[in-house]
């Protein structure tokens, strides 16, 4: 009995030291109720209240979720009995999902359809960052509950986003697909956790009851349950063969959403894949863990198959929304190459490919909604000649889609390299023919991604406009954050070290 | 800090174009003038300060305006630590070559002169395409190198694209995935060399290219080590990664049967860039042939040499065949330029010193000589908006002085003694004939090449410019086709004095690069013979 009182008074001590690692968390949580409180009684006086807080409150968790990088050192921290874990390298993911979330709402403040819609846009400002909130849980999580918690955290209100132009079909087509995939995403990934807890025994996937839980049994029901978890993960980051839903969500929701919801989810999701991979590989006996072999062939396979379907299904599209969705597709498989090359390398190298990808995509995005804002169309056909109307805007877009493809000198080309480096390291060290194959086919993949990326210059620039209308000036909001993403996506792609060398951990 | 006046000079103008008001838009040619002029100074500065006999290629102490600063050093986790230099220097390999862009960029700068839209962005990317063609001939780090060798496709997609003719954009895409399709694959074997080799010094691994060239500094057991016996794909990993280099720069200089967005982008693109195309760009195969895949396998280059031997004889007899074919002018010279270049890979693939040296004055010679094709065919094409050969007929009497020009291009394009080509030409031949890596056929075969340049020429000179004056046109392009301006005199009297010039003193480059060719060829067939050796003994 006494012992009991022991191990709850350890717990409660645990919780209670463990409050002050969650303070980005909890003033996010807090800036919320501020928010809605602040809708019902201030909102029509003053203009704009709820995007206000929203954006200075993100802001100050941004600076939050900085000072944690002196809060922690070096040693990742267990927190809640080890629900959540605090880490540099979590660290660096919230401060990217955060940084994306800004950037989007700073986008939203000013996009056509948002500012036209009859609901208003105080619930969708408080959505983003209740997302925000369920994306950092998704970074920290360690226990399956914690993940298929913060999981469907996110995608709950990712459904009502993606849906919330209502009375746009589009929209409101794009909110039910993506309801209607990721409900069954979920299930099977919560079918996949019923059997991993049935195997082992334990929740909290670090320990090590679990890796050997696994490993005990025969692989063919463990890879079962890995699998049905995975394919979890996998919608989030849109991998195959849970990415069917992407292009019609990503065409119908709002363009800052679509922003959103191809930067923050798949950085989110990401770093859970990797937690996840690394806890199934992390053993301690000599031998080395008995899945390592085939969950680095099932990435590579994944990833070779996600980029070459989303790349080469990208070449046909003439919606530049779409075109993006594909390539965001892509974009996953890229990532995936880094998460199979599974070393110390490989995360930092993912995790700067991120960086390098949410700048460009979420810049390209804006640009999209810049265009989309002055002549309201997303159509390849209606982009032609306005490289020469908006000069300085296409120049930026430019230099986005360079980087997307992954050319010099920009910083798309050194996230890449990095990652390629990656993978060759991982061949060089395991012998595993399938990375040099799936190497090969990124190569490949670049080649064929310049080929539609460059539909849009190839449209802005290289084509006359149909009509000579005169256009109203775009946004210049949009413009300042257009250029200030692509001169710093100029900046990294001179100077990675910048930013790469503060990557340490 | 010569060096890097001469790249970053180009990024300063274009900063500065980029800000002027487009009022300005008339001085922006005379801006970019000056900063060819500018180049073109520095370059006979360099050329006044180089050392001869420094031989350069593999070491690093004969390298001349050097420079070497730390650029990107991280930490990489597993395998160490990554190094990535701004390391720039020239020998007698580049220094021609470096010479010779500037004196083709300045040329381009005059056939600018045509550019009638959108000035500002046309002036733009052509001094960032400067800058690049720049880079390239003087990184000596792998990595820096590869930067400027990608960063001149996005300048060159543009110019293509918007300035270009009738089929722009096909061409423009085109040549843009060609080129990148070998310089993806390429990028792969540099991160294979950079796991590979460790700089000596600092322990960390490196980009450095002369690093590179030196088997001591490759990790015991690594891809590219000598005495590895892994095999990648059932091949060699060496022997693979030389062929994916050749292939990469091969794509640029062109070869048959990879050639044909050569073309494409020369007929579609506007005068300049056709100029900066044909005068600079395919050199940089040739370049990247021999500085990289020789310097750094050069166990591929004896292995291989048979093959590339093969396409280069190739190249040139079907180049000049299509040229014989070929209907519109600019379309001829496009395919002379396959087929002169194949002189280049003959010349290499011979591993002699007259046969390689042959090559790199080939590479000047050629440099000069299509600048002055493509500057001579932009000038009718300026006046009347045509250059089919049938339409043209008796061009000599209408227009003296440019026919003159034409003569003289013709003729030291054809390989008469006393111009450039000839010497060029006749030393890769002569390499051809006393190699021991290729058979004698191919010298031969070569030779023939040359007669059917002839051909094309002379019947192009008979088809276009003797006889009556015809036109197709009529009275109208017969007031059009006025004789050529100032200009055009300042710009094409140059190229046919230094095509002169260099024929009748070949000299003037020979003595800059000899030691590095002797150097280079001999360290060649020493040590590419012992690493093949090695390789032999491995694998049986």
């Amino acid at each position: 009995m006494e012992n009991f009182v022991g191990i709850i008074q350890s717990s409660i001590n645990d919780t209670l030291g463990s409050w002050i690692y969650l303070l980005p968390e909890i003033s996010l949580a807090f800036i919320f109720i501020l928010m809605i409180v602040a809708d019902l009684f201030w909102a029509k006086r003053i203009k704009n209240l709820v995007a206000i807080i929203a954006v200075s409150g993100l802001f100050i968790t941004i600076l939050e979720t900085l000072d944690q990088f002196l809060l922690i050192h070096s040693s990742a921290i267990p927190l809640f009995g080890g629900m959540i874990k605090l880490s540099v390298s979590s660290v660096w993911y919230k401060l990217l999902i955060e940084l994306s979330g800004l950037l989007v709402m700073l986008f939203s403040l000013r996009d056509f359809q948002l500012r036209n819609t009859e609901k208003g846009g105080s619930e969708y400002f408080s959505l983003v960052l209740v997302v925000t909130i369920g994306l950092n849980f998704m970074v920290m999580a360690q226990n399956l509950l914690m993940i298929y918690l913060s999981v469907e955290f996110v995608s709950v209100c990712s459904y009502i986003l993606a849906a919330y132009l209502t009375g746009n079909k589009r929209s409101e087509e794009s909110g039910m697909k993506y309801a209607l995939f990721g409900a069954v995403a979920s299930a099977v990934m919560l079918y996949g956790m019923s059997l991993l807890y049935g195997f082992t025994g334990t929740l909290d996937i670090t320990s090590s009851a679990f890796y050997n839980g696994l490993a005990s049994i025969s692989l063919m029901s463990a890879s079962v349950a890995l699998l049905l978890t995975l394919a979890g993960l996998f919608f989030k980051i849109s991998a195959f063969p849970m990415q069917v839903w992407v292009p019609d969500v990503y065409e119908g929701a709002p363009t800052p959403i679509t922003a959103f919801l191809s930067v923050a989810p798949k950085v989110a999701g990401i770093a859970l894949l990797i937690t996840f991979i690394t806890a199934v590989n992390s053993t301690n006996t000599t031998t080395g863990s008995v899945f390592l072999a085939s969950t680095e062939s099932l990435l590579a396979v994944v990833a070779i198959v996600t980029m070459t379907i989303g790349n080469f299904s990208a070449l046909w599209q003439t919606n530049v929304k779409r075109l993006m969705a594909y390539s965001a597709i892509g974009h996953s498989g890229f990532i995936l190459m880094g998460v199979a090359a599974y070393s110390m390398t490989g995360q930092k190298a993912i995790l700067f490919f991120l960086f390098v990808y949410a700048l460009a995509n979420i810049g390209a995005f804006l640009v999209i909604g810049y265009f989309s804002n002055v002549f309201h169309s997303e159509e390849l056909e209606d982009y032609k000649g306005m490289g020469m109307k908006y000069p300085l805007i296409s120049v930026a877009m430019v230099i986005f889609l360079v980087s997307l493809t992954g050319l010099p000198p920009t910083a798309g080309f050194v996230g890449k390299f990095f990652i390629f480096s990656a993978a060759v390291e991982a061949y060089m060290i395991g012998g595993n023919v399938l990375l040099l194959i799936m190497v090969i086919f990124g190569v490949v993949n670049t080649v064929v991604s310049l080929f539609y990326y460059f539909k849009i210059p190839l449209n802005l620039y290289l084509r006359k406009a149909k009509t000579e209308i005169s256009l109203e000036k775009g946004n210049l909001l949009f413009s300042v954050i257009i250029i200030f993403l692509a001169l710093f996506t100029l900046f990294l792609g001179i100077f990675p070290s910048k930013l790469m060398g503060l990557m340490n951990w | 800090m010569t060096l890097s006046i001469l790249i970053f000079l180009p990024i300063l103008f274009m900063v500065l174009v980029a800000v002027l008001p487009q009022a300005l838009k008339n001085t922006f040619k005379y801006l970019n003038l000056a900063v060819s002029i500018i180049q073109l100074i520095i370059a006979g500065y360099m050329y006044l300060h180089f050392n001869h006999s420094l031989p350069g290629v593999f070491n690093e102490q004969s390298f001349q305006f050097v420079e070497k600063h730390s650029w990107i050093n991280l930490n990489l986790g597993t395998l160490g630590k990554l190094q990535i230099q701004y390391f720039l220097g020239i020998d007698g390999v580049s220094i021609g070559l470096l010479m010779l862009s500037t004196f083709v960029m300045a040329i381009a700068a005059l056939a600018s002169w045509e550019i009638k839209t959108n000035e500002k962005g046309y002036f733009c990317l052509f001094l960032l395409l400067n800058a690049a063609i720049m880079g390239v001939f003087s990184a000596l780090d792998f990595f820096l190198f590869y930067i400027f060798y990608e960063l001149m496709l996005l300048p060159l997609y543009f110019l293509i694209g918007i300035w270009g003719g009738a089929r722009r954009e096909y061409a423009s895409i085109k040549f843009f995935l060609y080129t990148l399709l070998g310089s993806v694959f390429m990028l792969l074997v540099i991160i294979g060399l950079y796991f590979s080799v460790k700089d000596p010094i600092t322990g960390a691994h490196t980009f450095d290219m002369l690093s590179m060239m030196n088997p001591a500094n490759y990790v015991q057991g690594s891809i590219f080590d000598i005495h590895s016996s892994a095999l990648l794909f059932g091949v060699s990993p060496r022997l693979l990664a030389f062929a994916v280099l050749f292939i990469a720069f091969a794509i640029k200089v062109p070869i048959v049967p990879l050639h044909t967005w050569l073309p494409d982008a020369h007929v579609e693109a506007p005068t300049p860039i056709s100029i900066i195309l044909a005068g600079v760009l395919l050199k940089i195969g040739g370049y990247g042939i021999i500085r990289i895949c020789m310097g750094i396998f050069p166990d591929g280059a004896i292995y291989f040499s048979w093959v590339i031997g093969l396409i280069g004889v190739v190249s040139i007899i079907y180049g000049a065949m299509s040229a014989l074919a070929a209907s519109d002018l600019k379309r001829l010279i496009a395919y002379s330029s396959v087929s002169h270049m194949g002189f280049v890979l003959l010349g290499i693939a011979s591993l002699t010193v007259e046969g390689v040296s042959g090559a790199m004055f080939q590479m000047i010679s050629h440099g000069v000589l299509s600048s002055m094709l493509f500057f001579l065919v932009g000038v009718i094409y300026n006046r009347v908006h045509d250059r089919e050969i049938a339409n043209f007929r008796g061009l000599y009497l209408q227009m003296p002085t440019y026919s003159v020009f034409v003569f003289i291009a013709f003729f030291a394009s054809l390989g008469l003694p006393g111009f450039s080509a000839f010497i060029a030409e006749a030393f890769s031949l002569i390499g051809a004939f006393n190699s021991n890596s290729i058979p004698r056929w191919m010298a031969v075969v070569g030779a023939v090449g040359i007669l059917l340049g002839a051909a094309y020429f002379l019947w192009t000179l008979q088809r276009m410019f003797f006889g009556k004056a015809r036109f197709k046109g009529g009275e109208d392009w017969s007031a059009k086709l006025s004789d050529v301006n100032l200009r055009e005199v300042i710009a094409l009297s140059p190229m046919a004095i230094v095509a002169l010039l260099l024929g009748i003193m070949p000299f003037l480059f020979f003595d800059m690069s000899n030691s590095a060719m002797v150097e280079l060829v001999n360290a060649t067939l020493k040590s590419g013979g012992q690493h093949l050796e090695t390789l032999s003994k491995l694998l049986n």
